[in-house]
């Protein structure tokens, strides 16, 4: 399904929180809404399922309109026929599992082989066994995936996910984030996911929209974010960033400390060291900034360093 | 684990041994007088007296008026409960206080005021005389279970409104986007999320009825509907006194009532879902159109208006009129009963004994009650269970039942302690009934006070008794004075209890404000019912203030 906004703006009492938006989100893709907290991108996520009306704009799924403004159109959003999975899973506490996931089915009356379907949706996140277990007796790994499950059984054309990890310890984050992944892009389902952390939205995402205060930033491929950012907002949110000046800056892994040709060469002092295992990481004063670059060597706090830039790599704006 | 040493035991002891005396004992007396019968042990008497067609009717009259009263407080506190958690009313928080009036309001004092208002040529027929051939149908069944409904609402309105506070707007909203309609998320996920709590206020409501003495008195009698309460009392105190009828009439009530406990507790344990959202607990607002914010405000304003509106206006009212034949006139208002009130000895004494009896049972439950949580606390297997169960045990039965116990227990080792017939006895039986609302202040106010912050006091060098003084006791200082506020509210305006066991020639406001109700000067009485309800709404304020301030802590 491929989900169409158009001038669409919000206001909460008064107070802008969507500026004129338009975003137009493939059929099939994982698309990221990624931003600061406060920054709209829940408010953008839930406009698309229903739950928050815009002030102006129109919203389409395909050929299909289910926000108007201007045709006073508002279809709700048990007619929108998405899903969608909670960052705090939402799973009603009164009912079994398998009640849980059967419930989108039920409410739409689409019950031809309830059993096997709910089935169906359980063993694609390994749930199978866990029919008759209430939510508080799972553990949040197994919630996660029973959301997950409620969402997948309806066979929606959408779904949509607002920061569904977080609510996860770090071990089990990294392992569902693949999972996520491999499930949605094997379905062909398209996939709206709002999240505050970078990593998540680098890792599983085909398209990144970074947002900020309202606006969104820069709507791009991971790759084109990272290596060209149309912003300053965009360079500081997304990967680390080391300023040449106030409108050019290098990423850490292109620094090196061998000579290259042509390259752009600092002598620094390095302040600090911090050993992360697989490298070193070093803070080195620049200016009033502090440069963090990656070394495979082990470096003494004090010690002089020349580094080189190879000036392609340096992004300016 | 080390052994509790003996010295630690003994006044875990003593303390047990004090709480049987005041509250068990007066129980086992209760069914003790129950089942000996003149010196013997009689079981098949006791049946006979029990299932003795007088009691049957009795129970029948009860507990239809416990069904009528759920149902009909249920009617108004639904969409009340509603109204007040889901619409645009959420932000009207003077609401909260509002609808705490009813419940504030010693029950007898709102039913002379529908008494007054309904009765003969009373205020309602004055002001629409056209409605004289019909409007004393109000005394009947139906009016009893309207004026108890009215009382209790609040609390039900007050739980149902909590709970629908408590569930996470995602569960709805989930709801909405798989697919179901509003009606179809009311009946499959906003009511049954709903259902436990709904029965543990039901529950808790019924037991409430039941209980309940003060209304069926003064309204329930006028109309020939006698309960448990009134029998119990009836028998306990017009000739000929049958305490073994008291008695058995008594036991089947602490059996109701501890049914209804133990069910509650398992619905309790049942249905407590965790129902915690982080994000996710937005408030959800239904938004109501035009009509639907004045349908809103005009069901508030309708409940306002019957539920304090209309007892208020006939307590006061009647305190003001200078002759009542002539009623509602210009020219007919005085504050006379007022004055005369202030200058009649009798009246005075009233007043000095329920201050004497509220501040004295304050402050020796509050001694007892502290004690019976901090060794709770540190106590473990028996005796924390038993000072526990113990402790509460007064809350879960009926005044009555408790004071009729104490009745018993102390007349019969009057030559051992002649403490019965004295105010002493009363400032007992006060202790007795109130020991739990400090036992549970205190203990939520120790469900505060995290053990590190203890053992941060140990570490940096205190003494465990240190700690106490200047750690603990700071700390729950405000729940044991809010515990206080409360034994003094309820305790300024008790009428059971006085009315069973005050010794000859002793009133309290409550008994003075009956008496004169009965058979003296009406007006008097209702000019001593504003001046208790006026000294209970400051000392309500005093305690909202403490209770305010210990969230913000």
């Amino acid at each position: 399904m491929e989900i169409k906004l158009i001038q669409v703006t919000k206001s909460f009492s008064g107070k802008q929180v969507i500026y004129p938006t338009s975003l137009k989100i493939e059929h099939g893709s994982f698309t990221t809404l990624l931003g600061p907290s406060g920054c709209g991108k829940t408010t953008l996520l839930r406009m698309i399922a229903g739950l928050e009306t815009p002030d102006t704009g129109e919203i389409w799924f395909d050929e299909r309109c289910v926000f108007s403004k201007e045709r006073n159109v508002n279809v709700p959003p048990e007619d929108r026929h998405l899903a969608f999975v909670f960052q705090d899973f939402a799973l009603w506490p009164h009912m079994t599992v398998f009640e849980n996931v059967a419930f989108g089915l039920r409410a739409r009356k689409n019950t031809v082989e309830l059993d096997e379907r709910v089935h169906n949706a359980l063993r694609t996140v390994r749930l199978e066994g866990y029919e008759k277990r209430y939510p508080h007796q799972l553990s949040g790994g197994q919630q996660q995936r029973v959301a997950f499950a409620r969402a997948v059984a309806v066979k929606p054309g959408c779904i949509l996910f607002d920061e569904p990890l977080s609510a996860l310890d770090a071990l089990l984050r990294v392992e569902m984030r693949r999972e996520l992944t491999e499930l949605t892009s094997s379905m062909g389902i398209t996939a709206v996911f709002v999240t505050h952390d970078q990593t998540e939205a680098m890792s599983m995402s085909d398209r990144i929209a970074v947002m900020n205060v309202g606006h969104v930033e820069q709507y791009d491929s991971p790759e084109t974010i990272y290596h060209k950012p149309s912003s300053e907002f965009v360079a500081r949110f997304v990967g680390r960033s080391n300023w040449l000046s106030e409108t050019e800056l290098f990423r850490p892994e292109v620094a090196t400390m061998t000579p290259i040709e042509g390259a752009l060469r600092y002598d620094l002092p390095v302040e600090n060291v911090q050993y992360l295992g697989d490298t070193y990481e070093l803070a080195l004063p620049y200016m009033s900034e502090t440069w963090t670059i990656h070394s495979g060597q082990k470096v003494v706090p004090g010690q002089e360093l020349s580094i080189y830039i190879d000036p392609k790599n340096v992004i300016s704006f | 684990m080390k052994q509790n040493s003996p010295r630690q035991n003994f006044p875990r002891a003593l303390l047990l041994l004090t709480l049987t005396v005041l509250i068990l004992c007066p129980l086992i007396s209760i069914f003790a007088q129950a089942v000996i019968i003149d010196g013997r042990l009689d079981l098949s008497q006791a049946w006979s007296n029990i299932t003795n067609s007088d009691n049957l009717q009795t129970i029948y009259n009860s507990l239809l008026l416990g069904i009528s009263v759920v149902i009909c407080s249920t009617v108004i506190a639904a969409p009340t409960a509603f109204l007040l958690a889901r619409t645009h009313l959420v932000k009207n928080r003077f609401l909260d206080i509002v609808f705490m009036v009813p419940f504030m309001t010693p029950p007898y004092i709102a039913s002379m005021g529908w008494i007054l208002f309904m009765q003969k040529n009373g205020l309602f027929q004055q002001l629409f005389p056209a409605t004289d051939s019909w409007s004393e149908s109000f005394f009947c069944f139906g009016g009893l279970v309207l004026v108890m409904s009215l009382h209790v609402f609040p609390f039900l309105t007050t739980m149902l409104k909590n709970a629908i506070l408590n569930i996470p707007a995602s569960l709805e909203e989930s709801a909405a986007v798989f697919g179901a309609g509003k009606s179809l998320r009311l009946r499959k996920i906003f009511a049954p999320l709903l259902t436990g709590n709904y029965a543990i206020g039901a529950l808790l409501v019924f037991v409430k009825t039941l209980s309940e003495y003060g209304t069926p008195y003064t309204l329930g009698r006028r109309i020939g509907f006698y309960v448990f309460t009134t029998d119990i009392h009836r028998y306990s105190t017009t000739a000929p006194v049958n305490f073994g009828r008291s008695a058995s009439l008594s036991s089947i009530l602490i059996f109701i009532c501890m049914a209804m406990w133990l069910t509650q507790n398992y619905i309790t344990n049942r249905t407590s879902y965790r129902l915690v959202g982080g994000k996710g607990s937005r408030p959800v607002q239904t938004k109501l159109s035009g009509a639907g914010k004045f349908g809103a405000w005009l069901w508030i304003a309708v409940v306002i208006i019957v539920a304090i509106g209309i007892p208020y206006f006939a307590i006061i009212s009647t305190s003001l009129i200078k002759l009542r034949g002539f009623g509602l006139a210009a020219g007919n208002f005085t504050i006379d009963h007022y004055k005369e009130l202030l200058t009649t000895p009798k009246a005075i004494s009233s007043i000095g004994n329920s201050f004497f009896l509220a501040i004295s049972s304050a402050v020796i439950c509050s001694i007892i009650g502290t004690a019976v949580v901090v060794t709770v606390r540190k106590a473990k297997g028996f005796f924390k269970k038993a000072l526990e169960a113990v402790s509460l045990l007064p809350e879960m039965l009926p005044s009555i039942v408790m004071v009729i116990g104490i009745m018993l227990f102390w007349n019969t080792i009057y030559k051992i302690i002649p403490l019965y017939n004295t105010i002493g006895i009363m400032v007992l039986a006060y202790v007795v009934l109130y020991l739990p609302y400090t036992v549970q202040y205190v203990t939520s106010a120790f469900t505060q006070i995290n053990d590190s912050l203890l053992e941060a006091g140990r570490t940096f060098g205190a003494t465990p008794k240190y700690v106490f003084r200047r750690i603990t006791l700071p700390m729950v200082s405000r729940g044991i004075f809010a515990g206080a506020m409360m034994i003094f509210i309820i305790a300024f305006r008790e009428l059971v209890t006085a009315s069973l066991i005050a010794p000859p020639n002793t009133l309290v406001i409550s008994t003075y404000i009956n008496r004169e109700f009965e058979q003296g000067s009406v007006s008097l009485g209702m000019a001593m019912a504003v001046i208790c309800v006026i000294i209970t709404i400051v000392a309500l304020l005093i305690f909202k203030g403490i209770v305010e301030k210990n969230k913000e802590a």
